[in-house]
């Protein structure tokens, strides 16, 4: 018994937060993943850093 | 203090202040935002590409923060079950050769939630209490990947600030890989060899029953025990192997052994301040980092071992002799180790809870009571000086956009950090950090102060409500160091410090993601006339204000019940 109830905490606390990243989520506002748009002197000017986004996972 | 005491901590400082650059730049290049191979690529993509075949992570996807997020309460989950799974079933597994029995229930909950968080707060005994299956495979291990996670979202939330216009910050099962295998691995591999060369222990016996000199019988514990010390110190876990921690003699052999754990703890947090300025392309911003930090790790110091090398004036009225001789280190020696002395034990308090290690060498609760306000008081500051690997820093940046934002109050400018705007998202994150640690610690101490069952204390008064809050705060911040005194061995400290453990660990996590996957989409500005430079002395006075404010607005009364009164009473 002692054993289930610390589990359901544990699985309780981490289902906690994951509702807490949604509400984090709804205060940064939610990235569609789409183009942001950009500023056409830093896109010519500095490929490098932004070149190694990969795929959204 | 003497003049090796001095000497000691010149040496120290030098040592940090020498190596941390280099390794800094080191861990710039594993967490790397550019198209450059990282320093020994063909040895150890070697070792991580089956990793990643066999955990089926594609090393070239990257996540959004909120998926990055989803990755570290995954494994963090995981870790704590499979942990409390083995602790609780670790008398029917191999390699228990003193016959310990299954761990408790609540005892389980704890232990499997403090290595999990990085907090290794024991509230047992590990050669009474643990197999030496469970030291190796339950708590190295943990010690191992709760550093590299820690390590891993601060990579997360430097690229967050560093880049422009990107939706991403990386992939959290890569950056947990690439930390273990390349930056922990093979330092703790060094590390535990320099140990086992200075008299730590490293063999699998069980007990081993020796004869006194006085003709009694004892039974001395073995163990693999470097090996576990060398991520305890490297990872800023702070766990020991046995009941005394670091002031035992197979974990701490003598006082150069000592002097390197000490180097160990704070080597690896300080380099992340170098890692941040060259990540961000500034390196001015990472000496700035790193003189704010040890600012703030120079007076805590210096302020605990003075306190402890000047002595008890309460022990005067008995005769004791707190002298300097040639024959004894002289000042508070209660609780202490003779082969360390107070500086030593001073130093070492304030650089394991500066960090979130939470090993002990003393006794904190036999120090005088400012003295172990020290430590009390690092904690409470959320151990950002230099802070535990990868959260400390996360802790101190969080510090710096908020410092920024104050400053942009005062002269009615928009705040930026790096060029880029502070707006109400990013403050609103900040606020749900700053409040999550101390709601959790105050909340929990308050109700453990009215609740007779709660009090396990044999010192009433100021020295037990300093008891009960060193617990929690030791706890929601994750360090794992014990005041002692107080019995915590207790369904109810074991649940609720557990409780606060996970919420000092991922509740702030989360916001410090969300922060960085908001500042990745910003386009940083060209600084003006008007932009508050980030890497003066300025700046860096301006955080280490806030930084002091902020735990004194929220700790100040507690204090001033606890080792502030106490101290007074003398």
């Amino acid at each position: 018994m002692g054993d289930l109830i610390f589990v359901v905490v544990t699985v309780a606390f981490f289902a906690l937060s994951v509702a807490y990243v949604k509400g984090c989520e709804r205060i940064v506002g939610r990235d569609t993943g789409a183009e942001l748009p950009g500023d056409p002197a830093a896109d010519a000017g500095d490929g490098a850093l932004d070149s190694t986004l990969g795929r959204a996972g | 203090m003497s003049t090796a005491n001095w000497l000691q901590f010149v040496v120290l400082i030098a040592l940090v202040a020498v190596t941390a650059p280099f390794i800094g730049r080191y861990m710039a290049r594993v967490y790397g935002d550019d198209d450059r191979p990282a320093p020994g690529d063909r040895f150890f993509l070697r070792i991580e590409r089956p990793i990643y075949r066999i955990c089926r992570v594609d090393p070239n996807s990257e996540q959004r923060w909120t998926v990055y997020a989803y990755s570290v309460l995954a494994f963090g989950l995981v870790s704590v079950l499979l942990l409390y799974l083995q602790l609780r079933i670790q008398d029917s597994l191999p390699f228990n050769p003193t016959n310990v029995p299954a761990v408790g229930e609540h005892l389980s909950f704890n232990t499997a939630v403090s290595f999990s968080t990085n907090t290794n707060w024991q509230s047992y005994g590990g050669e009474s209490t643990m197999s030496h299956l469970s030291q190796m495979l339950g708590l190295a291990v943990h010690n191992f990947v709760s550093a590299a996670a820690g390590m891993a979202i601060l990579a997360a939330f430097i690229r967050g600030l560093a880049r422009r216009r990107a939706s991403t910050l990386g992939n959290f099962w890569v950056d947990l890989t690439r930390t273990t295998t390349r930056i922990l691995l093979p330092a703790c591999f060094v590390f535990a060899l320099v140990l086992v060369s200075q008299g730590v222990i490293q063999n699998f016996h069980g007990f081993t029953e020796a004869t006194t000199v006085d003709g009694s019988s004892q039974l001395i514990p073995g163990g693999p025990v470097a090996s576990q010390i060398a991520i305890k110190q490297l990872g800023t876990n702070g766990g020991g192997f046995f009941n005394t921690n670091s002031a035992h003699p197979f974990e701490n052999s003598t006082p150069f052994n000592s002097f390197l754990e000490t180097y160990a703890i704070v080597i690896i947090p300080f380099a992340l301040a170098f890692t941040y300025g060259y990540m961000v392309k500034d390196r001015r911003q990472g000496r700035a980092v790193f003189a704010i930090m040890a600012a703030i790790w120079l007076v805590m110091c210096l302020a605990a071992m003075g306190l402890e090398t000047n002595g008890n004036s309460e022990l005067d009225q008995f005769g004791v002799d707190q002298t300097a001789t040639s024959d004894q280190a002289g000042g508070n020696m209660e609780g202490k180790e003779v082969r360390f002395g107070p500086a030593a034990s001073g130093l070492w308090a304030a650089s394991t809870t500066g960090t979130s290690n939470g090993s002990v060498n003393s006794m904190h609760d036999s120090f005088t009571p400012l003295g172990g306000g020290i430590p009390l008081a690092h904690m409470m500051f959320g151990e950002v000086s230099p802070g535990g690997v990868g959260v400390g820093l996360n802790g101190l940046l969080i510090i710096a956009i908020l410092s920024v934002f104050i400053a942009g109050l005062m002269v009615g400018r928009t705040p930026e950090y790096l060029g880029k705007k502070i707006q109400a998202p990013e403050m609103k994150l900040v606020v749900l950090y700053v409040l999550a640690m101390p709601l959790v610690l105050l909340g929990f101490a308050a109700v453990s102060v009215l609740l007779d069952s709660a009090l396990t204390t044999n010192n009433p008064g100021a020295h037990g409500l300093s008891e009960i809050l060193y617990a929690f705060t030791s706890a929601s911040n994750n360090n794992g160091s014990a005041f002692a005194g107080l019995t915590t061995a207790t369904q109810w400290y074991d649940t609720t410090l557990g409780i606060a453990m996970l919420v000092g660990r991922f509740f702030l996590i989360i916001p410090v993601l969300a922060i960085a996957g908001s500042m990745a989409r910003k386009q940083p500005a060209p600084a003006t006339a008007g932009t508050f430079p980030t890497h003066t002395p300025l700046f860096g006075g301006l955080v280490v204000g806030v930084v002091v404010i902020v735990a004194g607005l929220t700790f100040l009364p507690a204090l001033a019940l606890g080792p502030i009164v106490e101290q007074l009473s003398l």
